[in-house]
């Protein structure tokens, strides 16, 4: 098995939280974009169109950019958190975070019958260039899905997703996302040929890839602790259930959609829902590669076989108690407050 | 024209109708015990009530014939677990037949030094032909599973997946290491679901075919088994020749008061919501751990459901107890309907329930209080006794009837999923099997 | 349309056999037993009728056939339950007996008549088969299966396998003591893989003795709650039931053309709470009748949600669904779970097991009791959403902006 190693100690991410969180401002304000993206699947050098978030640039790019999952936003409890929001897209968007509070202007549509119905669940920035601000308050610690709140059964398959890490626990190592996303082609090409209902995915993502013995995942994250837990955020942005097993102890899952469990679940492997989170705390035993893998078996790409839904987690005791085989959500991990 | 014409007693007769069935129980969970075990990986072919036969890949006990799933091991707490496993699949044609592999979630399995097989993206496999051997220390009591660790999506659907039970130091009568978890039945709920077109294209063109098809993503059941079964074969006896490859039922069979235990496992890749009728069972323990507050406090996070949602990979241990309790009326009838129905209920404990048949005593002798139609107005289960009473055979037109030799309350226990209660586009069929509630004296084996 | 059928009633003269016997046969044909009601209508509103007492609860329903109306417009056919309580069966004054034949011609209903009943309730629900008017070749027998009442006696729950189902032109009263509060349900057994998918389910909750009892629970006083808590805890102001279910209507367009049932390839396309699409959903009327069921209204359950700033609205959510499970999750506010499958949340020594969340995943036959706490600075008018995460399920058919969806709507 060839890796591409990236050996990142966590000592620093750990000492920069913890500044963080310390010196935590009680507003924080970022900026993205919604954009034309493309993703080139595993097994054909032919891209799919996408749509995704990214870093705002400032204007809108001049052709699509590589696919990804939206940024990863790691941002302090109790403050305010401000997204602007520059929309690139033919279409309006809009920006919302189940779990989190805000207050929603839902868009509103008449149709032929004189019923009013929700295209999406708040205000919108408008196609080609449109800007909209959203503010969400006494943001709640956990583990969060931020994801276009227009025409969601549309644009949230294209890719319009990210994930908000609002926090951390105590005797946490580390922590790490594992996102699970899905890609039904048909529905990306031609928009108009096939309709949500027929949805069948072909491709399933962690951190935006999907997992093929050719293209072997980098190694992402690394620690240097050790009789402590590390903290797995689970964040499912597809529209399937998926069941995580992670092949090693169980794990212990402490907390959905942001709000802690009354007791910790004991469990090797849990139902991730379309559209949940999860926080769970893991630690093995002895130095070892553990396989985190979807058991709905999600686990092929366009029907081939050995590709979909896996990662590892590699744990060396001694010298480096972490490290793991996840892909990174490599358009930029964005610390806000700092 | 009379519901009752004759009512026999079950503890008279009910010997002579045990040698009649047609439908029985095998006793409790079947499997393999011991510390070792030999599984290889070899090909058979599943029957499906609607008249189907597929290829399936199978553990098999030794030299012995492919099962549909593989089998159960049953092993005691505290043991070290050897499985070695031979690889004798074979493929279709020209096809280079598949590397297999077994993986133990929420087991620490080590493959053994000197027959470690080749690598592969879940753990070590055995080549075509060769073998290859783990070893896991069964270090919990509970529910467990294992399957191939090999090109799963495939592998599985094939039917490479079985159960593990590890028995408490306890006794056999636990689930785990705590009162509260004692049971007096117990019986395997291992669910699957089968997409037959992936079948009969490995069967036709061999596995590496797959890649041309988007069967693994666009997965379509059409069939769904417990225990490797569609009904009604789950109700069929364990172990009958016309189901080589399917050795196991699944009859649950109980008398009220006892307590059963339900091992459910999530063999396949979908949801199952599984519905107990009769009443609530208390769900003990998830993936072989007891849902408990801390060590030792036995399952004081249990919690009580009608319908256990079963998911893919993991496994539930949850209890069921039927008594009748409350129902306001005799499940035993009233001595207006017969002197055949005079009995006691005596309760010395204190617990409003006959010390000796689990009758709630405060309804003792109340009659049911509406009447029943008349028999054109009805129409009669296979499973119905011709009584409202339990123990009790009550007379039914011709050809009715008839699967309920003892009397029992019977209760359907199947997926909610209704879809899932047929066998490609037959119903009824499918994820489904019946409880008997024998009355107190009729032997369960 | 009119098929009109020609019921043809059973008349069976019952011998004096039945003296012996506490448990005999009722009068053939249609019959409604509810103690103290005189004319079988199950209900005491007739001169001389008492209730014995007041946990006696009668309703008598009719299984048969109807139409419903999906929100992109498409007509579907059904079968259903319809409500015929009020009908005399057994007048005082003749009265062609027929009339409950013709009141329940096409009047089912989706879902099924909303059955709330009261812990310690002694519930005699007659149900009457009264025939499918499009399907003349079909002699289905029904009955009704409560989901989930424990302590269940076979003869009383409705799986036909196990016990008994009533023919066409007779009732069957079905006898249940209700002991324990929840959120249940209750659906047609028979054939139940296509007498669900055609639509017969409703909604069924129990509330508990514990009402009446006032609770301070977060400083505000409660008189009604989910189950017996102890404490307040599950206190609500508002409660919805809410029934998550979904139709494939090629199944349903080949029961109405004598098609072969498509089992096998059945595939919802007609996501639904209480039997409609978004957005009929947030709709708080009952739905127009179908024509073709002759003005009998058959989609009656609204499923908007509305509820003050600061109340507690409890959501009774039950999956009837088919075909697949389906994730619920709410926008905008969390929902905290206090209840599943007609249980309180408790440990078996009382550990409160009570949780926060924004979605619930239920397949068919699973129940959750969820309370939203609407903020208490929400502005009237705020809309909160209660919505599937299965995204691509929020479409009518083809129609998109539909599909399993509502609404929260904070009033005045």
């Amino acid at each position: 098995m060839k890796i591409t190693t990236l050996l990142i100690t966590l000592r620093t991410p750990v000492i920069l939280l913890l500044v963080f969180f310390l010196g935590a401002t009680s507003a924080s304000a970022l900026n993205l974009a919604a954009v034309e993206g493309e993703w080139t699947p595993p097994d054909s050098p032919t891209p799919i169109p996408m749509w995704g978030f990214i870093p705002d640039p400032g204007s809108c790019p001049m052709g699509p950019v590589v696919w990804d999952v939206g940024p990863l936003q790691v941002v302090a409890p109790g403050g305010n958190l401000t997204i602007l929001l520059r929309n690139c897209l033919s279409e309006p968007v809009s920006l919302v975070i189940p779990g989190q509070n805000a207050v929603l202007n839902p868009v509103i549509m008449t149709d032929l019958q004189g019923r009013d119905r929700v295209t999406a669940f708040t205000h919108e920035a408008a196609a080609a260039g449109g800007t909209a601000s959203y503010t969400w308050s006494n943001l709640k610690s956990g583990t969060f899905l931020y994801q276009s709140g227009s025409n969601p059964a549309k644009q949230i398959h294209m890719g319009l997703f990210g994930a908000l890490t609002v926090g951390s626990y105590s005797q946490v190592i580390g922590d790490v996302l594992v996102l699970f996303s899905e890609i039904d082609p048909a529905l990306h090409g031609t928009l108009s040929a096939a309709t949500p209902l027929t949805y069948k995915p072909k491709y399933f993502l962690v951190n935006g890839k999907a997992y093929t013995a050719a293209q072997p995942v980098p190694v992402v994250f690394g620690g240097a602790t050790d009789k402590k837990d590390l903290l797995l955020r689970f964040v499912n942005a597809g529209l399937m259930s998926h069941v995580p097993v992670l092949q090693g102890p169980h794990m212990k899952i402490i907390a959905e959609d942001g709000n802690p469990y009354p007791y910790a679940r004991e469990q090797y492997s849990v139902l991730l829902a379309a559209g949940k989170t999860l926080d769970a705390r893991w630690r093995p035993l002895e130095t070892g590669t553990y396989a985190l893998y979807d058991r709905s078996l999600s686990l092929s790409s366009n029907g081939a076989p050995g590709g979909g839904m896996l990662v590892y987690f590699r744990a060396d005791i001694k010298p480096f108690p972490w490290m793991m085989f996840v892909p990174a959500i490599t358009s930029g991990r964005i610390r806000l407050g700092l | 024209m009379r519901i009752i014409k004759t009512v026999i007693q079950v503890t008279v007769l009910g010997a002579v109708f045990m040698i009649l069935l047609t439908v029985s129980a095998g006793a409790g969970i079947n499997g393999i015990s011991g510390t070792t075990f030999n599984l290889t990986a070899t090909t058979g072919h599943v029957s499906t009530p609607d008249g189907g036969s597929y290829l399936i890949w199978g553990y098999a006990n030794g030299a012995g014939l492919a099962q549909y799933p593989g089998p159960t091991l049953v092993v005691n707490q505290g043991a070290l677990v050897t499985v070695k496993l031979t690889n004798s699949l074979t493929v279709a044609g020209t096809g280079v037949a598949p590397n297999v592999s077994i993986v133990f979630p929420g087991h620490q399995a080590k493959v053994l030094p000197g027959n470690s097989g080749v690598p592969g993206v879940l753990t070590r496999e055995a080549i075509p032909g060769g073998t290859v051997s783990y070893q896991f220390k069964a270090t919990n009591p509970g529910t467990y599973t294992y399957y191939s660790g090999t090109d799963s999506a495939l592998q599985l659907e094939m039917g490479l997946f079985g159960a593990i039970i590890v028995r408490p130091s306890s006794g056999s009568n636990f689930a785990y290491n705590h009162q509260d978890t004692r049971f007096e039945q117990e019986y395997l709920f291992l669910l699957s679901e089968m997409d037959p077109r992936v079948h009969q294209r490995v069967e036709q063109f061999g596995p590496e075919s797959m890649a041309a098809t988007d069967y693994l993503a666009n997965f379509f059941p059409v069939l769904w088994f417990i225990n490797g079964r569609a009904a009604p074969d789950t109700m069929s006896d364990a172990g009958v020749p016309w189901l080589p490859n399917q050795p196991y039922n699944s009859m649950p069979r109980m008398h009220p008061g006892e307590k059963l235990l339900m091992r459910i496992v999530g063999g396949g890749r979908d949801l199952h919501p599984f519905h107990h009728h009769g009443s609530h069972s208390r769900v003990i323990a998830r993936d072989g751990r007891l849902l408990q507050s801390a060590p030792g406090r036995g399952p004081d996070l249990s919690h009580e459901v009608f319908t256990v949602q079963s998911q893919p990979g993991s496994t539930i241990d949850t209890i069921f107890e039927w008594t009748g309790k409350g129902l306001g009326w005799d499940i035993y009838g009233t001595p207006a309907e017969g002197p055949e129905f005079v009995h006691t209920c005596t309760t010395n404990d204190g617990d409003d329930f006959d010390d000796t048949t689990f009758e709630y005593c405060p309804d003792h002798y109340q009659p049911i209080p509406v009447q029943l139609p008349i028999t054109q107005e009805l129409t009669f289960g296979g499973f119905y006794s011709g009584s409202p009473f339990l123990g009790l055979l009550g007379s039914l037109p011709p050809g009715e009837g008839g699967l309920n030799p003892n009397g029992g309350y019977t209760y359907m226990w199947h997926s909610h999923t209704e879809k899932e209660m047929t066998n490609y586009d037959i119903f009824p069929g499918g994820m489904m099997t019946m409880l008997v509630i024998e009355a107190p004296g009729v032997p369960i084996p | 349309m009119t098929t009109k059928l020609k019921y043809t009633i059973i008349a069976v003269f019952l011998g004096g056999f039945m003296s012996m016997l506490t448990v005999r046969s009722a009068n053939a044909g249609i019959s409604v037993q509810c103690p103290g009601d005189i004319d079988g209508d199950a209900k005491w509103d007739t001169m001389g009728e008492v209730q014995p007492s007041p946990n006696i609860k009668c309703l008598h329903l009719g299984a048969g056939d109807g139409f419903v109306t999906m929100a992109d417009g498409l007509s579907q056919y059904i079968f259903g339950f319809s409500d015929l309580t009020g009908i005399p069966t057994n007048p005082v004054n003749p009265a062609d007996p027929v009339t409950v034949m013709e009141e329940g011609m096409l009047a089912a209903t989706f879902p099924a008549p909303l059955i709330v009943l009261d812990e310690g309730d002694e519930f005699y629900l007659t149900l009457t088969n009264v025939g499918m008017a499009i399907r003349p070749d079909l002699f289905d027998p029904h009955t009704v299966h409560y989901h989930g009442f424990p302590q269940a006696a076979p003869i009383f729950d409705g799986v036909p396998d196990a016990s008994i189902s009533i023919n066409m032109g007779s009732s069957l009263t079905y006898y249940y003591k209700v002991n324990d509060p929840g959120t249940y349900m209750y659906h047609c057994h028979v054939e139940a893989a296509e007498h669900m998918q055609m639509g017969m389910l409703g909604n069924l909750y129990v509330r508990p003795v514990q009402n009446g009892t006032p609770y301070v629970y977060k400083s505000k006083t409660y008189d009604k709650f989910v189950y017996n808590d102890g404490d307040g805890s599950t206190g609500y102001d508002q409660e919805y039931p809410i029934q998550i279910g979904s139709f494939d209507s090629e199944f349903h367009n080949a029961s109405a053309s004598v098609q072969p049932l498509p089992f096998a390839l059945m595939l919802d396309d007609y996501p639904m709470l209480n039997g409609r699409g978004y957005p009929d959903t947030i709709n708080p009327d009952p739905l127009s009748a179908p024509a073709e069921n002759g003005g009998k209204v058959s989609q009656p359950e609204s499923s908007l949600i509305t509820g003050a700033a600061g109340e507690r609205i409890l959501l009774r959510i039950s999956s009837l669904d088919v075909t697949r499970f389906f994730t619920l999750a709410s926008m905008g506010v969390s929902m905290t779970v206090v209840g599943m499958d007609a249980k309180l949340l408790r440990g078996p020594d009382g550990k409160n097991m009570y949780y926060k969340t924004n979605s619930v995943t239920l397949g068919g036959g699973e129940s959750v009791d969820a309370i939203i706490d609407i903020p208490a600075d929400a502005a009237p008018g705020t809309r909160y959403f209660l919505y599937t995460t299965n995204l691509n399920y929020l479409a009518n058919g083809t129609e998109a902006y539909g599909g399993m969806m509502t609404e929260i709507v904070v009033s005045i």
